[in-house]
C-alpha cells in the first residue's frame, strides 16, 4: 500500500490486522464457550459478544477490570478492515470478481449480525386452551407496571423497565400523578410469609401484602432453566405526601391496588410484556409419541389468529419447523404441557433475518465465480501449453 | 477535494479524502448505535384484561366449602345466610384474618395442582400468597403446612432449599450436595416431586417438596418441631402422592 496513505488507512487495510482480529475472535469464542457452563447462553452473549470490552471481577472485590476486547470491538474492526481493503487496496478486475463478491458477502454477514444484536426481539407467548392471548413475555426482563384501571373498558398501563429501578432515583412520567421512588431493589429474591416468631427486620413496605412478607435476596442465577425473581420496595409520593411503600415481585399472585385522587391503580412487578394488535387462541394441542415408546414424535398447536381490525380470522397449525409468520413476528412451537393444556410459543422479531441467507448466498456465489474463473484460466493455460512446447513442434 | 489537514508527513499536510471520512463516519455510527440501548418508560392502553375474581374470605370456624354444610345451613349461592354471616363475595375481611382486600388468593386455574389433605389436617386461611394452608396438631406442637406457587423456577431449586435451610438455622449447601439431600418421588398421577428433609439446629425441622409444573413451581413446606415433623413424615409423603394436575 502507498506510503502516502494516512497511517489510519494503512492500519485498517493491513493484512496483519486481519490475522490479529481473527486470532482474537477465535480466543473469544473459545473462552465464551467455556464460560457458558456457568453463565448460560444469554449472559455469555451479553458479556462476551454484545459488548466492546469483556470485564472480569477481581476476586474478593466488586471491582471489574477490562481484560479482553469484546465481540463488538473485534467485529467492528473486522468490518472496518474489510471495508478499508475494498476501498483502498482492492484491484477491481474481472479476474477477482469472485473475491469481491465473497468480501461483500462477509460484510453483509457482519452487518446482519450487528443489526440482529441491536433489533432482534425474542419473547415467549403462553397459550392456555381456549383463552385468547394478545401479548408476549420476555424470557429475562421484568417491568414495573402502574395500571390505571378506572376506565371500565380499557387499562392505561405505564411500564417502567427493570433497568430503571435504581434505589434512590425518583421515577416520574406524565401519565402518573405521583412519583415513584425505589427504596430497595433485589435482582433476585425469595419471598416468605412473615411468621410471628420471625427475627427478620421490619419490612420497608407499609401497604399491601408487603408488611407480612419477608424478602430474602438471593444470588442471581444464569441457568437457562431458572429465572431470577426481582423484588422492589417502591414508595409512591403524591402532592399531599407519601402514599405508602409497596413490596412488588413477580412471585405475588395478584396485583396490589389502591386509589388516588378518585382513580384506581394497580401495581405489579411482572415479566416484561409486548402487546400485539392481534390475538392467538389455542384451539388444540397435540403431543404425539412414537408407537410403543415415550419418545416424542410431534408437538403441534392449532391456534386461531384474529386481528383487531377484523381483517384476519384464521386457524393455523404450528409445529416443529413450521412456524407462524404474521405481522413481522415468527411464532415457533417452544414448549408444551398436554396435561395442563398449555402451549408456549417462542415469538421472534428480527428485521434482518434475511441477511444471513443473503450473505451466505453472495459468499457462495463469490466462491463459485472465483473457482470457475480460476478453473477457466487453468484450462486455457493447459490448452495453450502443448502448442508452445518444443517437443510438440 | 480535500477536507482539511488531518496529519503531516515531513512537514507536508496530507488531507484526509472524503471517502476516508465517510468510511470512518459510517463505522463510528454503526458502532455508536450498538452502545445506545436506552430503556424508556412507556404508556399505552389495552382492552380490559379478564381479572381473576378473589376467593371469599370466610371466618376460621366456617365449614370448609365445598363440603358438607351444617344441617339447616342454606346453600351458599342463596341470599339466606345466617345472621351475622358476612356476604360470601364481599371483600369485607373478618377480624383476625390475615389477607387485605387488595391482595387475595387467586382462583385456581386448569393446569394448577390440586391434592387431598388428610382429614386430621385443619384448613387455615390462605392469605395473599398461599394456595394451601393447613395446621397439623401433633404431640410436639402444631405443624404448619403451606403451599405456594410461583412463576418459572422462582430462583431455582438450590436457592429455595437453602432458604428453607436458613429458616431452621442450617448452613447452605452446594449444588453438588443437593443430590444427597433430596429425593424424587412420583404422585399417583405421575407428577414428579422433589422432596427434602431438613433437620434444623434449633429444634425445628422442615419437610419440603418442590414440583415444577409447566410454567410454575409449587412449593410444599411442612414446618414445626422436629419430632412432630418426623412423626408426620409418612402422612406428608402420602399427601404428596395425591397431588395431581387439575
Amino acid at each position: 500500500m502507498s506510503e502516502t496513505r494516512p497511517p489510519i488507512i494503512r492500519f485498517f487495510c493491513s493484512l496483519q490486522l486481519t490475522v490479529i482480529l481473527l486470532t482474537l475472535s477465535m480466543v473469544l469464542v473459545f473462552v465464551a464457550t467455556l464460560a457458558q457452563v456457568n453463565l448460560g447462553i444469554y449472559a455469555v452473549q451479553e458479556k462476551y459478544f454484545r459488548s466492546f470490552v469483556v470485564f472480569s471481577e477481581i476476586p474478593g472485590s466488586e471491582t471489574s477490570l477490562p481484560i479482553f476486547p469484546g465481540g463488538y470491538l473485534i467485529g467492528g474492526f473486522l468490518l472496518a478492515n474489510l471495508i478499508g481493503v475494498l476501498f483502498f487496496r482492492f484491484r477491481y478486475t474481472w479476474a477477482k470478481a469472485g473475491i469481491l463478491l465473497t468480501h461483500i458477502g462477509l460484510i453483509l454477514l457482519l452487518v446482519g449480525e450487528l443489526l440482529s444484536g441491536m433489533f432482534q426481539e425474542d419473547f415467549s407467548m403462553e397459550l392456555r386452551l381456549r383463552e385468547p392471548t394478545n401479548y408476549s413475555e420476555s424470557f429475562l426482563r421484568h417491568e414495573l407496571v402502574v395500571i390505571d384501571t378506572t376506565d371500565p373498558k380499557t387499562d392505561s398501563i405505564t411500564a417502567i423497565p427493570e433497568t430503571l429501578l435504581k434505589p434512590g432515583t425518583p421515577i416520574q412520567h406524565a401519565s402518573l400523578p405521583f412519583v415513584l421512588k425505589v427504596r430497595e431493589f433485589f435482582p433476585n429474591a425469595g419471598l416468605e410469609m412473615r411468621e410471628p416468631t420471625s427475627t427478620a427486620p421490619a419490612s420497608l413496605a407499609t401497604q399491601g401484602v408487603g408488611p407480612r412478607v419477608v424478602a430474602t435476596p438471593m444470588r442471581v442465577t444464569y441457568k437457562s432453566d431458572e429465572r431470577n425473581m426481582p423484588t422492589a420496595f417502591v414508595e409512591l409520593t403524591g402532592t399531599q405526601g407519601s402514599l405508602g411503600t409497596w413490596l412488588l415481585s413477580p412471585m405475588l399472585a395478584l396485583d396490589q391496588t389502591f386509589t388516588h385522587e378518585g382513580r384506581t391503580y394497580s401495581l405489579a412487578l411482572r415479566v416484561e410484556r409486548r402487546y400485539k394488535p392481534f390475538t392467538l387462541t389455542l384451539t388444540d394441542l397435540r403431543h404425539d409419541v412414537y408407537a410403543g415408546s415415550d419418545i416424542p414424535r410431534n408437538f403441534s398447536s392449532r391456534v386461531r389468529l384474529q386481528t383487531q381490525d377484523g381483517k384476519e380470522d384464521r386457524e393455523v397449525l404450528i409445529f416443529m419447523n413450521n412456524p407462524l409468520r404474521h405481522g413481522g413476528y415468527t411464532f415457533y412451537q417452544y414448549q408444551m404441557n398436554k396435561a395442563s393444556n398449555h402451549s408456549v410459543l417462542q415469538v421472534v422479531r428480527n428485521p434482518s433475518w434475511q441477511m444471513p441467507y443473503i450473505a451466505c448466498s453472495v459468499m457462495t456465489l463469490g466462491m463459485a465465480v472465483q473457482f470457475l474463473l480460476t478453473l477457466a484460466g487453468f484450462i486455457r493455460k493447459r490448452r495453450a501449453a502443448p502448442a508452445t512446447s518444443p517437443k510438440a513442434a | 477535494m480535500a477536507l482539511g489537514c488531518t496529519f503531516r508527513v515531513d512537514g507536508k499536510c496530507h488531507p484526509m479524502a472524503p471517502r476516508t471520512l465517510c468510511s470512518l463516519a459510517a463505522a463510528c455510527l454503526l458502532l455508536g448505535l450498538t452502545a445506545c440501548e436506552r430503556a424508556e418508560i412507556q404508556n399505552y392502553k389495552v382492552a380490559k384484561q379478564e381479572r381473576k375474581a378473589p376467593e371469599p374470605q370466610m371466618p376460621s370456624d366456617h365449614p370448609q366449602v365445598p363440603g358438607e354444610l351444617p344441617p339447616g345451613h342454606p346453600p351458599m349461592a342463596s341470599q339466606g345466610l345466617p345472621d351475622g354471616h358476612p356476604p360470601v363475595n364481599s371483600q369485607a375481611i373478618p377480624a383476625g384474618s390475615a389477607a387485605p382486600a387488595s391482595a387475595q388468593a387467586p382462583t385456581p386455574n386448569p393446569g394448577d395442582l390440586t391434592w387431598t389433605a388428610p382429614a386430621t389436617w385443619q384448613t387455615k386461611s390462605l392469605g395473599a400468597m398461599r394456595r394451601g394452608s393447613y395446621a397439623i396438631p401433633t404431640e410436639s406442637g402444631e405443624l404448619d403446612l403451606s403451599v405456594f406457587v410461583f412463576p418459572g423456577a422462582a430462583g431455582g431449586t438450590l436457592d429455595n432449599i437453602n432458604r428453607w435451610r436458613g429458616q431452621v438455622g442450617m448452613p447452605p449447601i452446594t449444588e453438588a450436595a443437593l443430590v444427597d439431600e433430596t429425593y424424587p418421588i412420583k404422585s399417583e398421577s405421575g407428577v414428579e416431586v422433589l422432596v427434602v428433609d431438613i433437620k434444623g439446629s434449633g429444634g425445628d425441622a422442615i419437610l419440603g417438596a418442590i414440583v415444577v409444573q409447566g410454567p410454575q413451581s409449587w412449593f410444599f413446606k411442612l414446618k414445626g418441631p422436629a419430632a412432630g415433623v418426623q412423626a408426620r413424615k409418612t402422612e406428608f409423603t402420602t399427601f404428596l402422592k395425591t397431588v395431581h394436575v387439575r
